[in-house]
């Protein structure tokens, strides 16, 4: 009579080296394989049947690992999201440039503020004019399986680097400061435009982990521009238009008619939804 | 991934394999094994999958946020996985089901038998 345990265990150790499954995915296997075993033994197949039948059932640890493979494969990039890389690596490298003129007259620290500040504010757009276009092609029609997956992955992917970014940006400013101002930090626009475009790319890399709220993250990438808008060139531009710069207000204005455009087509998706049911 | 009496094609097994699980998902939350059976039954053995090739389709569903999965104690003592349909998932099966009508209107207008 077979030793079905050890069989499983011997199972679980050769599936995990040869198909590089996680320890939950080879949980969820044994789990299925235990029901395969009991459903055949209550038809009356006898123990050594069973475990080839379970097994032949369950598939190669190969082939699984090509499935998987396979699926990774066909998450092709979305064009949308491919000029959106583009855009990325085409600031990155004015970003270095930009600093490379800084570093010559300025110094290492301010060379490495003004390259992690640009490119992570830069990309704070790309990600907002990649949730704009995604809005757009839902209201064209609805967005295949596909492009959200690929939005999704490249607007965590680009929310994740640039707050990465902005925060030692910003920490390398508050040192310059403290060098040059003689203080770390005092909450002026530019420092306040910096903690919110922070906080606007941390939130939306936290989405990443709460799935029924991954949607949200389009919304706070739109709500992104309007920040990093105001704290980059709002906080750059002559004083008297800090507050109420026209280019500015007409900026935000449309990003908010973006807002609201992505939200009214969310309620009518969900109605027509209800509808059917 | 297939095996059965009639072998369907490969590549239109693995074109079923996301909407079949979408529509036995938006029928109630679900997990692996019971989802083969399910679809063991209702194509009356035409269709059978090789188990494993499943999960890689459910974990994908899950990774883009159609479906969500929970582990929980199922009633043989031992923690189980189970499926369920997010709002994304349904709209998504919605999409599915006018792309299969489609393509089924269109071979039905061609396969009509032509009376003389």
């Amino acid at each position: 009579m077979r030793n079905l345990e050890k069989e499983i265990a011997d199972w679980r150790r050769s599936m995990a080296t040869t198909s590089g499954c996680c320890q939950e995915l080879l949980d969820e296997l044994e789990e299925h394989l235990r029901e395969e075993i009991a459903q055949l033994l209550r038809s009356g197949i006898s123990d050594d049947d069973v475990w080839q039948m379970a097994v032949a059932r369950l598939g190669a640890p190969a082939d699984l690992r090509a499935e998987f493979e396979k699926l990774k494969a066909s998450r092709r990039a979305w064009m949308p999201v491919k000029i959106a890389r583009l855009l990325v690596a085409a600031t990155g490298a004015m970003s270095l440039a930009a600093a490379l003129l800084f570093g010559e007259r300025s110094g290492i620290l301010l060379a490495i503020h003004v390259f992690c500040v640009s490119l992570g504010y830069s990309m704070m757009f790309v990600m907002g004019g990649l949730s704009i276009v995604y809005i757009c092609a839902h209201w064209l029609g609805e967005p295949a399986l596909n492009r959200r997956s690929s939005f999704l992955r490249a607007t965590f992917q680009f929310a994740g680097i640039s707050a990465v970014l902005v925060a030692v940006g910003t920490i390398l400013g508050m040192f310059w400061a403290k060098d040059h101002l003689g203080r770390y930090w005092a909450w002026d626009l530019k420092e306040t435009g910096a903690f919110w475009i922070l906080g606007c790319a941390l939130l939306i890399s936290v989405l990443r982990w709460i799935k029924p709220a991954q949607t949200f993250a389009m919304y706070i990438a739109i709500a992104g521009n309007m920040i990093t808008a105001w704290g980059w060139f709002g906080a750059n531009a002559p004083a008297s238009w800090k507050l109420s710069n026209p280019f500015l207000v007409v900026f935000v204005a449309s990003q908010l008619i973006f807002i609201l455009g992505g939200a009214v087509k969310g309620v009518a998706d969900m109605k027509g939804k209800q509808a059917e049911r | 991934m297939y095996k059965g009496r009639m072998k369907l094609e490969k590549e239109l097994v693995a074109a079923s394999s996301v909407p079949l699980v979408l529509s036995i998902l938006s029928e109630a939350e679900n997990y692996g094994y019971a989802i083969i059976q399910r679809v063991r039954a209702l194509s009356e053995g035409e269709i059978e999958w090789t188990d494993g090739m499943l999960y890689p389709v459910l974990h994908w569903l899950d990774d883009v946020g159609y479906v969500r999965s929970v582990w929980r104690k199922a009633d043989t003592g031992r923690k189980r996985k189970y499926y369920s349909l997010n709002p994304e998932g349904r709209q998504a099966l919605r999409q599915q089901k006018q792309q299969w009508a489609a393509v089924n209107h269109t071979l039905n207008q061609l396969w009509i038998p032509r009376y003389a």
